[in-house]
This record gives structure tokens, C-alpha cells and sequence, in this order.
């Protein structure tokens, strides 16, 4: 374990101090910033307005983020050898990619606190200040989780472009999984069963994303939040999984 | 130290894969090879010849397409064997983000060493490199013969009892030089088994037990350098000789 946090540490004082980092944060809190301007504007809307685009604005940066700098820390070791160094040594292969996971989970976690912390901020100036956000908002912090151990399971094979592609492909038909589900009704029998297939397979991001009943106060019970949480661990486990498989196959 | 042997190869033979454009590449050719507890053994060969690679199998970085490679009774593979072995690539290249001090600081608890341990390591470690000045600086800043010094304090942050060294002496100047003979002569009287590539002759005449060459991923030539160089001439005409014969008749060993 101490090796684990050994290479945690050391990947997460890499990430921290990425200019991209920073860049992104700007960005975030500048389209947090917009919104509230925009909801403002809107006449009777507002608070949810606000509410909406603050909650969209962090998940899409976080997982941005996640997806730019996750694709590329693999490609770094191996493009600068730093790789031999560390695998040189005592270190399997497995501690190497959870060190890399958590690490950057860390560095995300950071980032998403100081998005957090920002938008509640800009909620209880504008007396639109909801608990009820924290639950998205943990939500959208699985997320990030599971897109850093997709993009890290991509970059054991791929190129950081490609999987960049891969990842960023995956956010957007993760969260757009149930046209699949329409799609299939009108499909051939053969093509329904494939198209099925992809559907339990593929990520279900909507599972994560109860924005709408957080911000228009539908209602939402803790069990299926819970279920939502267990689903996004269980498939990040299983990319992790599956990265550590062919990471420990790969030549260097 | 233990009585079997440090490095045990027994027909290792490495190809690349062929990858689209490029076919097939041999890296190394049946290497047999056996290295003893307390022995310092220079690589020798032009660049190619499959000397990175003997040291990339032996850590496990690669497996062999044939043969068997065994470090201190096992397989590479096995993280214990690597907690007894302190590496030097070639052409190093660190976390530039961490100061010389953060990386071997790093490297240690790679091997799970005590914090007091490795706190004295450390200290002691920067001392015998000539880094602790600059201890403080980003590895960004440090010009090439500081970050082989650097290199070198890493590779042996764990007291290693076998030392593999990928080219040391590239990119140091004559001084630096000196100093590194210097300190592998000190590793060596210590009982350390070092293992080095190299393309600087003279240091491998000055330092190794024996040495092997490999052209082409074969070894070509093995023994001491009293046994290798008669007749008066250097181990670098013995070396020409030797990469000449082999040009011109490659069955020849």
C-alpha cells in the first residue's frame, strides 16, 4: 500500500502543478460566473438556471479534465522514460496504475472542492443555496472517477489521442444511452440483440445524473442515489480492472 | 552474499514484433551469460547490438521471446528480486517537477525503506554524488552530469547488491568521469556485482573483471581482459578488431 501512495503522491504533485489545471479552473468559474449573469436575465427562471448550467459547467470541465490529463500520464512515463525507473524497482505493475488512478483522482477531487466551493458560494449570494446539490454533485465526483479509469484503460493501448477520442466518444454515449434503447425497438432482430448488448455494456452516465430532480425538485429516494453510486464504483473497478490486465502484458 | 549466480541467461533471445512498416527486429540472439556475486562485467558493443536490452530483460522491463533469464536464483518479475537491484538507464530523464531531493527521496520509498533509513540514505547518498547543494533545485534546472549523478544516488538509494548500469558514463566530462570510476571502484571493493554497458573503453579496461561483446545481439566474445586483449594491444583494438572480423564474416564468433 505504501507504494501505492508512494506513486499516488507523486502523480498527484504532477497533475497539481499542470498549467491545464489551472486553465481549466478559470474556465469553470467563468462559465459558473455566466450562468448566474445568464439567470439573472431570465426573468422567473433564474435560480434554476443558475443552479443548472453551475452543476452542468463543473461535471463537463472536472470530466474534460479528467479525460486530457488521465490519456496522457501513461504516454508521459513511456515517452520519457521515466517508466524504467519506477518499474525497475520493486513496484508491480497494478501499483503502478492504482498509483496513477488515485493520484489524479485526488488532484480532480481538489479541483471539483474548489468548483464546489466557489458555486455555493455564488448560490448563497444569490439565496439559491440548495443541500440538495451535494447529492449531484457527489454524483458527478463518481463520474469523474470512472472517466480517469476509462481514459487510463485507453492509454494502456492507444495513442493519447485516440484515447482521448475513445473516452470523450464514451462520456457522450454514456449519457445519451437510452436512444440506444429506442433504437432498438425499430431494429432487425440481430441487430436489436447487438444493440442490447451495447446497452448493458456501455457506461450508463444518466444513472449519474439526477440533475434535473435536484434542481427542480422532483423527488429522488436514497436507495436508487445509492444504487446510482454502486453502479459508477463497480464499472470504475472494472476499468481498472481491465487497464491493470493490459498494462501488466505490455514491453517497455 | 549468495553463492548461485547474480545473472543466470541461458539462450535469451528477444525479437521485436514485427509493427506496421517495419518487420521483424532481433534484439538479442541466444545470450548465455553468467555473472558471479562480487564480479563487475562490462557490456560492450556499437550501438544496436543488444546491450539495453540484455539489461531490460534482465529487470523484467521485457520477457524474452526464448530462453530463461534468472537474477539472483529467480525470475525477474518477482518484486524481490528487484528490491535487490539499483538501475541507471541510459539517457536519464526524471520527474523534472521534483527537486534532486523529492526524486531519491522517491525512489526509496519505492522500496518501502524506514523513514529514518531512508532519510539517512538519502543525506548520505546526495553527499557521495556531489549533489547536495543543488539537492534543493528542480531536476529541470540540472544540466546532463547532474542528473547522472542524480541517477546514480537513485540507483543506489537501496544498497543494491546488484548494480545495472546503462551507458554511466554518457554525457559526463572527464572529472565527472574520474568520479564515477571512482565510485563504481568503491561499489565494487564494497562486494557490490556490477553490471555496465558502455562505449568507453578505457573505463571498462580499467574497472571490469570480464566483459562481454555483442554485435548484432549476439555475444561475440567473453572473458577477462587479460584473457581477450594479447599481444600488447588495447581492448579498444581488440574491440575494432573484433566489430571488423564480424562485418566481414558474421558466423564468425
Amino acid at each position: 500500500m505504501s507504494k501505492i501512495l508512494q506513486l499516488a503522491g507523486n502523480t498527484f504533485r504532477e497533475t497539481i502543478r499542470d498549467r491545464v489545471l489551472n486553465v481549466a479552473l478559470l474556465f469553470a468559474l467563468a462559465m459558473i460566473a455566466a450562468g448566474i449573469l445568464l439567470g439573472t436575465l431570465s426573468i422567473g427562471e433564474d435560480q434554476k438556471i443558475v443552479k443548472d448550467l453551475g452543476l452542468a459547467a463543473i461535471e463537463f470541465f472536472s470530466v474534460a479534465i479528467a479525460i486530457f490529463i488521465g490519456t496522457s500520464l501513461l504516454f508521459k512515463e513511456m515517452d520519457k522514460r521515466t517508466i524504467f525507473i519506477v518499474l525497475a524497482k520493486p513496484v508491480r505493475r497494478y501499483e503502478f496504475m492504482l498509483g496513477k488512478f488515485l493520484g489524479l483522482a485526488a488532484t480532480l477531487t481538489c479541483l471539483l472542492a474548489a468548483m464546489t466551493a466557489a458555486f455555493g458560494l455564488m448560490l448563497v449570494a444569490l439565496h439559491a443555496f440548495a443541500f440538495a446539490l451535494f447529492w449531484q454533485i457527489a454524483l458527478e465526483w463518481l463520474q469523474i472517477l470512472l472517466m480517469i479509469a476509462l481514459a487510463l484503460m485507453f492509454s494502456t493501448f492507444a495513442s493519447p489521442v485516440m484515447a482521448m477520442a475513445y473516452s470523450f466518444a464514451l462520456y457522450l454515449i454514456g449519457h445519451n444511452l437510452e436512444g440506444l434503447r429506442v433504437l432498438a425497438r425499430q431494429a432487425a432482430p440481430t441487430a436489436r440483440r447487438l444493440i442490447l448488448l451495447l446497452y448493458d455494456v456501455l457506461p450508463n452516465l444518466g444513472h449519474l445524473d439526477i440533475k434535473n430532480q435536484v434542481v427542480y425538485g422532483m423527488p429522488f429516494s436514497l436507495s436508487q442515489w445509492c444504487v446510482a453510486a454502486s453502479y459508477g464504483l463497480v464499472y470504475t473497478a472494472f476499468a481498472l480492472v481491465v487497464g491493470v490486465l493490459i498494462f501488466a502484458r505490455r514491453e517497455f | 552474499m549468495d553463492d548461485v549466480a547474480i545473472v543466470e541467461a541461458t539462450n535469451l533471445t528477444k525479437i521485436y514484433p514485427a509493427v506496421i512498416g517495419q518487420s521483424a527486429k532481433l534484439g538479442l540472439d541466444g545470450l548465455t551469460l553468467t555473472v558471479r556475486p562480487g564480479e563487475t562485467f562490462g557490456l560492450l558493443g556499437p550501438n544496436g547490438a543488444g546491450k539495453t536490452t540484455s539489461q531490460k530483460l534482465f529487470l523484467g522491463l521485457m520477457k524474452p521471446t526464448r530462453g530463461t533469464i534468472k537474477v539472483f536464483g529467480r525470475g525477474p518479475e518477482d518484486p524481490s528480486v528487484r528490491a535487490r537491484i539499483g538501475f541507471l538507464p541510459e539517457n536519464p530523464y526524471f520527474y523534472n517537477y521534483l527537486t534532486g531531493e523529492e526524486f531519491v527521496r522517491f525512489c526509496g520509498g519505492l522500496f518501502g525503506l524506514p523513514r529514518r533509513t531512508l532519510d539517512d540514505r538519502v543525506k548520505t547518498l546526495l553527499e557521495t554524488v556531489g549533489m547536495t547543494q543543488a539537492r534543493k533545485v528542480q531536476l529541470r534546472k540540472y544540466s546532463k552530469g547532474m542528473l547522472q549523478r542524480i541517477g546514480i544516488a537513485q540507483a543506489l538509494i537501496n544498497d543494491p547488491d546488484l548494480v545495472l548500469l546503462d551507458e554511466p558514463m554518457a554525457g559526463l566530462d572527464p572529472v565527472g568521469r574520474r568520479e564515477l570510476r571512482e565510485l563504481i571502484l568503491g561499489l565494487k571493493k564494497a562486494g557490490k556485482t556490477i553490471f555496465f554497458n558502455s562505449h568507453i573503453l578505457s573505463d571498462v579496461e580499467d574497472i571490469c573483471d570480464r566483459v562481454g561483446i555483442l554485435l548484432a545481439g549476439k555475444l561475440v566474445a567473453l572473458g577477462t581482459v587479460k584473457e581477450l586483449v594479447q599481444g600488447g594491444t588495447s581492448l579498444e583494438d581488440y574491440f575494432v578488431q573484433t566489430v571488423e572480423r564480424h562485418v566481414a564474416q558474421p558466423s564468425a564468433t
